[in-house]
């Protein structure tokens, strides 16, 4: 068993969402993403001598949807403040972000795939720093493109008790911002930049434990991944009757498994004995986490209020036309499409892929059952799009003509099969609604009489399935069926068929 | 080498085509090359000429080169010109050139103005007598043993020297008004937000305004009329809440029927005697102009240079954080042999400063630090709060309080640099306005017995810029001065 | 937070502790005079203490007086560039941080 499994749980994230803004947050300057090095600034992001800030209403903007959204208290004036580091990326020395009146507080997110509500300490609006590279030659360069970006930090409470939790965060969270459309929300790209705050505690116990902070996770597997081995290290540290300290710590995932030098750069008092770690991670397992800097080290940001900026007031008028605006969120969205009768795999994959999602939503508008505007959606338009290589944003189908589809099959005025086979690609190909292609091309439900002709002629034409058939090979029905699909162009209900050859076998 | 001409009457020259504007800028450029103050740091005659050249043009062509046409500038070196050189007076951002202009650089161009030069300020304009220059003193042009005042000596001391009829400035406790008195030249301090700030090298960002100096209060007003103004791109600066125009202010202008308030706290400062003489001599003369005089007091007055330090020195902390020999600014070597590594980077490179502004970047540091912002920073404010109430209340149904700007007039050369608190002290009758955001002029009312100028301060409500400026323009007149400094 | 409040700038090691929070080196020469003076400063402004702190402040801005969310021209990369003590390859060169700050 591993140690893990005797202390409880308990993480924070805090997450830094780049905003789809079209300039950063103080300057005209556009928003970059792989550009040459210092090919998107100015002297405002530089933080030249004489630059003042010029707040963007459009990420102002962006920031408030996500308070709102989040069901946060939203105050009447919201300012910035000066937070104060050196570091060679940061143009002024100072971050000018929001500590005293952020622009949301409070707040809860009903997570996607549990249902659960976790809980929110603040949204608040910040300028990124730029891009420091180290060159291995004992020099590092400084691209400025990214510093002045507007980010939102998000801050939830220590609400999450387990990593399963913390993935349907960030699936939900993720899947906010796209709706939101404040965020493209590409971790890869570095949009969004999460940390976890880890303690552990007995089950049981209502203090917290003191946290770590994990920086440096560049996925979603790594925020797992880190988290998972965060809960092992402070338990088996726990176990061996020490106590873990509040640190912040980097994720290393390349590290392989190995007691060599294991904690070596921490105390004794608090270095997790590796064996109770080895011990709890899996096979295979990479990475750990680096010790970077305790409390007593931490800095002194020297809060002060940012003189450059006057107080904005937020009318609550704003905030209820922001709210009264706001999209379907992706926690009920999901639990709507589970309690329709979807599976929560289903569910979930229609609310990431939002265009699939509100194109079933059409279909159920127009009386199409949910279920069935699932299936349609996922196997007839999913075929379409990926024989196409299109996106769901470029759904060639329109919605009418798939509930005129489903009707078409509801009312069993030509056989189900008939349809999906031989409208359904007109549709597809043709563009036309179904009723028309029928029109069109004159399809039609072959009638009884000639099924039975049609299934006895078959009978005759292929004496070895027959026998088969009378030996008991049931797939020989298939060779019938061909036959007389392909003579009456697929217009045959198999249905029909298969009575006939049950009269004929008899 | 002076030359005494008015900028307004250099401007009208000019725009009838009596004068070439490109005469004008070499004969003031002339007068930079051999400037005996250190008023200048640097001239700029390429583009002198360059905009002389552009306002030669528009005159012939019959287009309208604005009301400045061809009066020569000078420019605080804390104000960001492109392509000219701008160092704050320290040896850190020696070479720095910007990639722009500070807006009010912008604007006193566009209304004609030719820029001649930089002048010399105390480092980071921190500083009351300019000694504080990485790169020497300034010298004050009636007596060049003595200070000009600070931290805007080199513009007070290039217009009350007749180097040049208009310059800029900045006064962030005081930087303007101080010089103008102790130089003898008309200086103000508009209200906080009057004039844009982007391009200012920020000091303390909540204090620090743009402001113009001039030899008369008609050459201040026309400047001021290119100055002020909304700045969007500068969102502490406002659409002004008077009507009218500064010239239109200066004329006509009278102290009949102007009340006037005595801040009865200041009278029990100390004061030289003969700056408290001259001051009432003044009172004196505006009473027989039809002004009426009050006392009003300030109950505060004592909290305000304990704040002014606190808050000033916090805000100058962060806004000098930036020199950190990144992306600009002068890498100085380590010390002794050791290399610069990452985490010297930045002490090296701000062993720049000098000791002025590492003394204040300390306070201010120490005022932000963990644990003692309640005790330092938020009482500040509270006080700057109680500060401008007192203010505001004192002002009510008065146009302006008077007094002296300067506790004593120009001191020697090195007097008072080994006590730092008296140099902070001299600011005692200034600071105040700039915690309350208020306008504030100096205006030379006299002179010592040793003949050193003496400057009298107006004090107005928010946004009674113009009031102020009226009531100098009758005071000037009532006072009627004239003399000019005679060590050229 | 950091469990510094305890330093006291007052003496020469609460001084450094401040300067090294604002990224100045001092000489020990220079922290002794510096103590000194912090010292005579901060008896100047103890007038402060007698006032109660108040975090109220002054009047805010409306949304609309913010800048409108348009691209302007950034600057050519050389220009950027202009001013820096080192730089190669399109960047700002430093001497290289080892970990995290």
């Amino acid at each position: 068993m591993s140690v893990a499994e005797q202390y409880e749980l308990v993480v924070g994230m805090e997450v830094h969402a780049q905003l789809n803004s079209q300039s950063k947050l103080f300057c005209g300057c556009a928003l970059s993403f792989g550009e040459p090095p210092n090919t998107r600034t100015c002297p405002v992001c530089l933080g030249l001598p004489g630059v003042l800030p010029h707040l963007n209403r459009e990420a102002f903007s962006k920031c408030l949807r996500i308070a709102v959204a989040l069901g946060m208290q939203v105050p009447e004036v919201t300012d910035f403040d000066r937070k104060s580091y050196t570091y060679p990326d940061l143009p002024k020395n100072y971050q000018i972000t929001q500590l005293y009146h952020p622009l949301g507080t409070g707040g809860e997110l009903e997570l996607m795939r549990s249902g659960k509500r976790i809980r929110f300490d603040n949204v608040h609006l910040e300028e990124d720093a730029g891009k420091l590279s180290h060159q291995g030659d004992g020099t590092s360069r400084v691209d400025f493109n990214r510093a002045g970006t507007p980010l939102a930090e998000i801050v939830t409470a220590p609400d999450f008790r387990s990593v399963e939790d913390v993935d349907d965060y960030m699936l939900t969270l993720t899947q906010l911002l796209k709706t939101l459309d404040v965020c493209h929300a590409r971790m890869q790209e570095g949009n969004l930049r999460f940390e976890a705050s880890v303690s552990v505690r007995k089950a049981g116990s209502q203090e917290l434990g003191e946290r770590t902070e994990i920086k440096n996770l560049n996925s979603y597997t790594a925020v797992c991944a880190a988290v998972t081995y965060e809960h092992l290290r402070q338990s088996a540290l726990l176990a061996a009757g020490q106590t873990p300290r509040q640190e912040t710590r980097l994720w290393d995932e390349a590290w392989e498994p190995s007691p060599a030098d294991y904690e070596a750069d921490v105390p004794a008092a608090v270095r997790a004995p590796y064996a109770a770690v080895a011990a709890g991670l899996p096979e295979g397992w990479r990475g750990r986490t680096r010790f970077m800097r305790s409390k007593e080290d931490a800095q002194d940001y020297r809060y002060m209020p940012e003189p450059d900026l006057p107080r904005i007031e937020v009318p609550a008028a704003t905030v209820d036309a922001v709210r009264a605006a706001l999209p379907e969120l992706p926690g009920p969205r999901c639990a709507r499409y589970r309690e329709g009768g979807l599976s929560a795999r289903e569910a979930e994959d229609l609310v990431v892929d939002a265009g699939l999602g509100d194109y079933v939503d059409a279909l159920a508008a127009a009386g199409v059952p949910l279920g069935d505007a699932a299936n349609y959606t996922r196997n007839l338009i999913g075929a379409v799009l990926n024989k196409q290589g299109l996106g769901s944003d470029a759904i060639p189908v329109p919605a009418a003509h798939l509930v005129e589809l489903h009707e078409l099959i509801a009312s069993k005025a030509l056989p189900k099969e008939l349809v999906l086979k031989q409208v359904w690609p007109k549709v597809v190909s043709e563009g036309l609604a179904p009723k028309a292609v029928v029109a069109k091309h004159g399809i039609q439900a072959v009638d009884e009489a000639a099924v039975r002709a049609a299934t006895d002629a078959a009978w005759e034409a292929n004496p070895q399935a027959v026998a088969d058939l009378r030996g008991g090979k049931q797939k020989a029905r298939g060779a019938i069926l061909g036959a007389v699909m392909r003579a009456t162009k697929g217009q045959a209900s198999p249905q029909a068929v298969n009575a006939r050859i049950d009269e004929l076998l008899k | 080498m002076s030359d005494w001409a008015s900028a307004t009457e250099l401007a009208a020259q000019v725009r009838r085509g009596e004068l070439r504007a490109a005469d004008v800028a070499a004969a003031a450029l002339a007068r930079v090359a051999n400037d005996p103050l250190h008023a200048f740091l640097r001239a700029c005659p390429q583009r002198a000429h360059a905009r002389a050249e552009t306002v030669d043009a528009q005159v012939a062509a019959g287009e309208d080169p604005g009301p400045l046409a061809g009066v020569p500038i000078a420019i605080k070196d804390n104000l960001c010109t492109a392509g000219v050189e701008t160092t704050a007076g320290s040896k850190l951002l020696a070479g720095f050139v910007p990639p722009y202009d500070a807006e009010v650089v912008r604007r006193v161009e566009a209304a004609g103005a030719i820029v001649v030069g930089k002048t010399n300020l105390d480092e980071f304009s921190m500083g009351s007598s300019t000694e504080h220059s990485a790169f020497g003193p300034t010298l004050n042009p009636w007596d060049p043993s003595r200070v000009p005042g600070g931290s805007s000596g080199g513009s007070a001391a290039a217009v009350a020297g007749g180097l040049v009829p208009l310059a800029l400035g900045s006064d962030t406790g005081g930087s303007i008004r101080q010089p103008a008195a102790l130089c003898g030249c008309v200086g103000l301090k508009p209200t906080y937000g009057a004039v844009s700030r982007r391009g200012l090298i920020a000091f303390g960002s909540s204090l620090d305004q743009v402001g113009p100096f001039a030899r008369s209060v008609g050459d201040l007003a026309a400047l001021l009329d290119a100055l002020c103004g909304h700045d969007p791109a500068d969102m502490t600066s406002e659409q002004p809440a008077w009507t009218g125009s500064f010239a239109e202010a200066a004329q006509g202008a009278s102290l009949a029927g102007a009340t006037l308030g005595v801040v009865r706290d200041y009278l029990e400062l100390t004061l030289d005697p003969e700056v408290r003489a001259s001051v009432e001599a003044a009172v004196s003369a505006a009473e027989a102009q039809g002004a009426t005089v009050r006392e009003v007091s300030l109950d505060h007055t004592a909290l305000a240079i304990p704040a002014y330090q606190v808050l000033a020195t916090a805000e100058a902390s962060t806004n000098l954080a930036r020199f950190d020999g990144v992306a600009y600014g002068v890498r100085a070597g380590a010390e002794g042999d050791a290399p610069v590594d990452a985490a010297t980077l930045a002490p090296s490179t701000r062993r720049g400063f000098g000791p002025e502004v590492r003394r204040r970047i300390l306070l201010g540091t120490f005022a932000l630090s963990s644990g003692h912002y309640d005790a330092y920073y938020l009482k500040a404010q509270q006080a700057r709060r109680v500060i401008r109430a007192d203010f505001l209340a004192a002002l009510d149904g008065v146009d302006a309080l008077i007094g002296p700007t300067s506790p004593v007039p120009a001191f020697p050369l090195g007097e008072k640099l080994a006590d730092p608190l008296a140099m902070y002290a001299l600011d005692v009758f200034t600071v105040s306005t700039n915690l309350a955001g208020l306008p504030a002029l100096s205006l030379p009312c006299g002179f010592t017995d040793a003949g050193l100028p003496i400057g009298v301060q107006l004090t107005g409500a928010p946004w009674s810029d113009l009031r102020l400026v009226a009531l100098a323009a009758a005071w000037e007149q009532a006072l009627g001065l004239d003399r000019r400094p005679g060590a050229q | 937070m950091t469990g510094n409040a305890d330093f006291d700038p007052r003496t020469p090691e609460g001084i450094a502790h401040v300067a090294r929070l604002a990224r100045l080196a001092l000489t020990a020469d220079e922290a002794q005079g510096l103590a000194a003076h912090m010292t005579a400063l901060l008896e100047s402004v103890e007038v402060l203490q007698e006032l109660e702190p108040d975090r109220s402040s002054l009047v805010p801005s409306p949304l609309h007086e913010l800048r409108d969310d348009r691209v302007t021209p950034s600057l050519p990369p050389e220009r950027a560039l202009a001013n820096a003590p080192e730089q190669a390859g399109g960047g700002f060169v430093v001497p290289a941080v080892l970990s995290e700050s």
